[in-house]
């Protein structure tokens, strides 16, 4: 494994505000793995409880024909949380190779393209997922759920364009970063 | 490349050791010996206005253009 990919060291200077990033991406990558452990069990542990549960979804509006519908969420979610996972785990290097001193790396360039492109799969996988919620949020008796109706975010646009740009900027820093090298 | 650094020349001219002149010139030894391989992308002014100080020559005595390199 690349220097990067570790936790920040001693490497480059001690920076706190790296430090406590890099220990909330990993909790996050932790929380990325048990929630989808969880999305891919639902449908099974649902099944199995067939008997007990499917009174207290009919009390709650959800017909018995919308169940599989859980199972197909919960499928989208987990897919949503291994492409959030991956994006994390690119960031979480990135920020381990700028503490260590040595950000302007053609892998980091590689690893914002990634990023930039899973950003994208996120933003298409997140619009099936959310016509799900709000399917199931207009169940009557159901919680009510605010979320954007159609699962397209302006935002996640934007990062997808920066993260592009980024990558292209940080191609460029490491050609210059190679120049400097050869420089005596 | 078709430019050939002449260092090791210049020190056995002035029979001076490569390590001497990484002190002299305040140049780390391995930035040194990347420049005397002919592995260096660069040189800056100050470190060639170091090296000829030191080895009293002018900065054609040591670097020269090879056409034959080149071609290569």
């Amino acid at each position: 494994m690349p220097e990067s990919n570790l936790k920040p060291s001693g490497g480059g200077r001690h920076d706190a505000l790296l430090t406590t990033v890099w220990w909330m991406l990993t909790a996050l990558l932790v929380l990325c793995l048990v929630v989808a452990v969880f999305c891919l069990l639902a449908y099974p542990i649902i099944l199995l409880n067939k008997a007990y549960l499917l009174p207290a979804f009919g009390k709650m509006g959800i017909a018995g024909s919308a169940i599989p519908w859980i199972g197909v969420l919960g499928a989208i979610a987990a897919v949503e949380l291994a492409l959030t996972y991956l994006f994390l785990r690119n960031l979480r290097r990135i920020i381990g190779s700028v503490a260590n001193g040595r950000p302007f790396e053609a892998v980091n360039a590689d690893r914002l393209r990634h990023m930039a492109w899973l950003s994208v799969a996120m933003q298409v996988v997140a619009v099936p997922m959310t016509r799900l919620i709000v399917w199931f949020d207009a169940l009557p008796q159901a919680p009510n759920v605010h979320h954007n109706s159609d699962g397209i975010s302006v935002g996640t646009i934007l990062l997808t364009l920066v993260l592009f740009v980024l990558a292209r900027v940080f191609r460029t820093g490491a050609a210059m970063q190679e120049d400097l090298e050869g420089t005596v | 490349m078709s430019i050939i650094v002449n260092l090791d020349d210049r020190l056995q001219e002035k029979r001076m050791t490569l390590t001497e002149l990484a002190e002299r010139v305040d140049i780390t030894l391995a930035n040194l010996s990347i420049l005397k391989t002919g592995k260096a992308k660069a040189i800056r002014f100050s470190t060639l206005d170091a090296i000829c100080r030191e080895l009293d020559c002018q900065p054609g005595d040591l670097l020269e253009f090879s056409a034959q390199s080149a071609s290569h």
